[in-house]
């Protein structure tokens, strides 16, 4: 059985960048596979859903674009389901070009599904193997990008009302099942793994708890990787200064008494 | 919340002024416009947004702005407040979208950003300020760690910088606790590379006023306090434990409750008292002395009621029975009395004290009266007669403990007359609150019991007072499958979310009668108390 490859640009995005877009879509014509080219995904799944049906009209599919997990939802959420279709997911950054010469492909004709608004098509999917429909994601959104329908479900209903960069409900899902295909960390873009806490992995909890806030807040600010306070920072600057002019004479002391106990200085200032 | 529904309704103005310069001149202009005003703390979402009303009709040209102008007003009211606050006890909050968009290079947890001071943006340099200062504060990406965070009740004090959309989503939870907050407004709400003005933060975070006039009571401070007064120890001191009917009163007063009156009684008193002298034996008497009364109804009501279970526990006529639980409850009756007049308190005082005691005494006597007697006949009450076994019943324990707070503390005639009105309508939500309960939980349902006073009951029985008349036969009769039915019954006819409604108008009745209070200290616990005592129902 031949497959249908389908190649997805990104183009309001950066998710994938132009240069591998290209790599990937010249690596394609060297070895004769015809191909569809879909300007943008996430903007065409929302704006001209009809255009992916085509999908349905190939028994086996490839799609080369971002994580093949947010791929599927999006798909999902034109009404392209994995079960009517099968379509093999590839990322353009992980592979290797060489994979296509294993491949079993149709031969020539291009195609293109245009995207040409001017919407950045920002916008999170929801990944309902995950889902519980909490409703926390409805509930911490202030433009009521989610709603719930009639059988109980959370679903994206305004997906051009969210704003563009702002990934914040997908951080509230105790699921992680919420997607934004754009954005620059797994596993919010969809990938597999663990949503990366840096510190204070437990600070909901300890305010849950009754926990006296303003200490909770005192140690997160203690475990915090940057300790310094402005006027510290002055400090040093003002000491860098010091460094590198010679008109006090109380720094031309210290600058000796610095190159007595310690003669290879790294701060140039020797 | 009830009062944003009505708040969607009417659509206001959403711009901010693009320039220092031009909003500086609107908060001028607002401040002089509240400064004769005389407004106390907290306001009410409606009140807010009326006065706003109010001031767009004398400066229609700022028409567009007024959501702003409602932050400002709510602003320039708490401002005094908040001038007062240590600045190791206030928080700012910032948003996220401060930051630069593709450049900063900052983790978030579960807070919000930890912001690593790159530059990129001016988050670094306003929270470098306001920590120098002793602030804490918080980079928070949307409102959902600021609301737990707010709704947690310890919060003493918010600067917040955000769009206006988020001050309309935090301002009903910062209200519900009385946190005293000053909004700052972000240029744009496009949630990404946000600006603000930078002067009126620096204006506003260093702000200070050392009177110390204002107080925050810390509550589960109050009520560790309270803990202490009910020990083994301290009721053994106070009543002797010479022989057995007096173990048994102290262990009963010792065991289980939530001392919610004792609470109320303390807290309201140590607001009224800011800076002045406390004399804690008073007080702890005094406090004790509500909840022997308190005690000694339960004694008897469980009696009454044919309760056997109290706390989880066996109720006192079946450790023992009914003679001996008779007799506690009379003692305990004594006991209360006996710290009244052992409390201390000047002549005048001690008079009103007995006054508002025996009038407590009479009132629940007559609710439960009233109740005692229906169980003779058949026909359910109407919502009105409810209501009223609910005043007498419930609404006492609140009054006597409030008003001995007031009279403990010299509280005035007038402060004493908000708090009968406030107490009546705090009883009555209180005890639909408990009703709706009763009806919420599933496994309540069995234990419907048709002859009890209820709201829901009594809705349904003026809408179909043939249906409920059987309904109460067959729970006469022993059905127990009528409960059930019962319960179904009510959800279908909407009889629950009638009595919702009920219950969000006796809250709403209690915290407008203290638009009268002209202590922001009273006003504020008065606040808090009810947002404890009346639990949001979820929607």
């Amino acid at each position: 059985m031949q497959k249908q490859v389908f190649i997805c640009g990104c183009k309001s995005g950066a998710k994938i960048s132009k240069d591998r877009v290209e790599k990937w879509k010249s690596t394609l014509d060297e070895n004769k596979i015809g191909y569809t080219l879909i300007e943008d995904l996430c903007g065409v799944a929302v704006k001209n859903p009809d255009a992916l049906l085509v999908f349905k009209e190939h028994e086996e599919s490839i799609l080369l674009g971002c994580q093949s997990r947010a791929m599927e939802h999006i798909l999902a959420k034109a009404g392209i389901r994995a079960c009517c279709t099968n379509i093999e997911k590839y990322h353009m950054d992980n592979e290797c070009a060489c994979i296509v010469s294993d491949w079993d492909c149709k031969e020539g004709k291009k195609n293109t599904i245009e995207y040409n608004d001017d919407w950045v098509s920002w916008y999170p999917v929801i990944d309902y193997l995950r889902c519980s429909s909490c409703g926390k994601c409805k509930e911490f959104c202030l433009f009521s990008v989610y709603k719930t329908d009639d059988f109980g479900n959370v679903i994206v209903d305004k997906p051009e009302n969210c704003k563009d960069m702002c990934p914040a409900c997908a951080r509230t899902c105790p699921e992680q099942a919420i997607i934004f295909s754009k954005f620059k960390e797994s596993p919010i873009d969809g990938g597999e793994g663990e949503m990366e806490v840096q510190s204070s992995q437990d600070v909901i909890a300890q305010i849950q708890k009754n926990e006296d806030v303003y200490k909770i807040l005192a140690d997160r600010r203690k475990s915090s990787k940057i300790p310094l306070l402005k006027n510290q920072e002055k400090l040093a600057e003002q000491e860098r200064a010091c460094c590198s002019t010679n008109t006090d004479e109380k720094v031309e002391k210290q600058k000796e008494e610095i190159k007595e106990d310690n003669s290879d200085c790294a701060c140039n200032c020797c | 919340m009830f009062l944003e529904e009505g708040f969607k309704e009417i659509i206001l103005g959403n711009d901010v002024p693009q320039s220092a310069d031009e909003l500086k001149k609107l908060r001028q202009l607002v401040e002089e416009y509240v400064s004769d005003k005389q407004l106390i703390p907290p306001l009410q979402f409606d009140e807010v947004i009326k006065i706003s009303a109010d001031f767009i009709i004398e400066f229609s040209e700022y028409k567009q702005y007024q959501k702003l102008i409602a932050v400002l007003i709510n602003n320039n009211v708490w401002q005094p407040i908040v001038e007062k606050i240590p600045y190791n006890r206030r928080i700012l909050l910032l948003p996220k979208c401060l930051r630069h968009s593709t450049n900063c290079p900052a983790k978030i947890d579960e807070l919000g950003l930890l912001c690593e001071q790159c530059g990129n943006c001016m988050i670094d340099e306003i929270i470098t300020s306001a920590e120098e200062l002793g602030y804490h504060s918080i980079v928070s990406e949307g409102t959902g760690a600021v609301s737990l965070l707010l709704s947690s009740g310890q919060i003493e004090c918010v600067i917040g910088v955000g769009c206006l959309d988020s001050f309309e989503r935090s301002f009903p939870l910062s209200v519900k606790e009385a946190i005293p907050s000053v909004g700052i407004p972000l240029f744009n709400s496009d949630c990404k590379d946000s600006s603000v003005d930078k002067e009126w933060i620096n204006e506003m975070l260093p702000l200070k006023n050392s009177s110390k006039e204002y107080i925050r009571i810390n509550l589960e401070d109050v009520r560790k306090e309270v803990q202490t007064w009910f020990s083994t120890e301290n009721l053994q001191k106070i009543f002797g434990v010479e022989n057995e009917s007096l173990r048994i009163a102290n262990k009963w007063l010792e065991t289980g409750g939530k001392r919610w009156r004792p609470l109320i009684m303390a807290s309201l008193y140590k607001s009224i008292n800011v800076n002045k002298d406390i004399n804690n034996d008073s007080l702890m008497k005094l406090a004790i002395s509500i909840e022997c009364f308190h005690k000694a109804s339960l004694v008897h009501d469980d009696i009454a009621d044919d309760d056997s279970e109290r706390y989880n526990k066996p109720a006192l006529h079946e450790e023992y029975d009914i003679s001996i639980a008779l007799n506690t409850g009379d003692l305990l009756v004594a006991y209360g009395y006996q710290l009244i007049s052992e409390s201390g308190v000047n002549p005048e005082q001690m008079t009103k004290l007995l006054a508002v005691a025996s009038k407590g005494h009479r009132d629940l006597c007559v609710g439960q009266g009233q109740e005692l007697l229906l169980r003779r006949q058949p026909n359910t009450l109407s919502v009105d007669e409810t209501i009223e076994i609910f005043s007498n019943k419930t609404s006492p324990a609140f009054e006597v403990a409030l008003k001995f707070g007031a009279i403990a503390a010299n509280g005035d005639e007038k402060l004493l007359e908000i708090l009968e009105k406030y107490s009546a309508a705090l009883g009555i939500a209180y005890q639909i609150q408990d009703d709706l309960d009763d009806f919420n939980q599933e496994s309540n349902i069995n234990d419907i019991n048709a002859l009890r006073p209820s709201v829901v009951l009594a809705i349904l029985g003026e809408k179909s007072p043939k249906k409920m008349q059987s309904f109460v036969k067959r729970h006469q009769r022993g059905d127990i499958s009528s409960a059930p039915e019962l319960y179904l019954w009510a959800k279908k006819e909407g009889a629950i979310t009638e009595a919702q409604k009920m219950l969000l108008e006796y809250r709403q009745q209690a915290l407008n009668i203290l638009d009268q209070l002209k202590d922001p200290n009273i006003k504020i616990l008065l606040y808090r108390l009810l947002n404890r005592i009346i639990v949001e129902l979820p929607q």
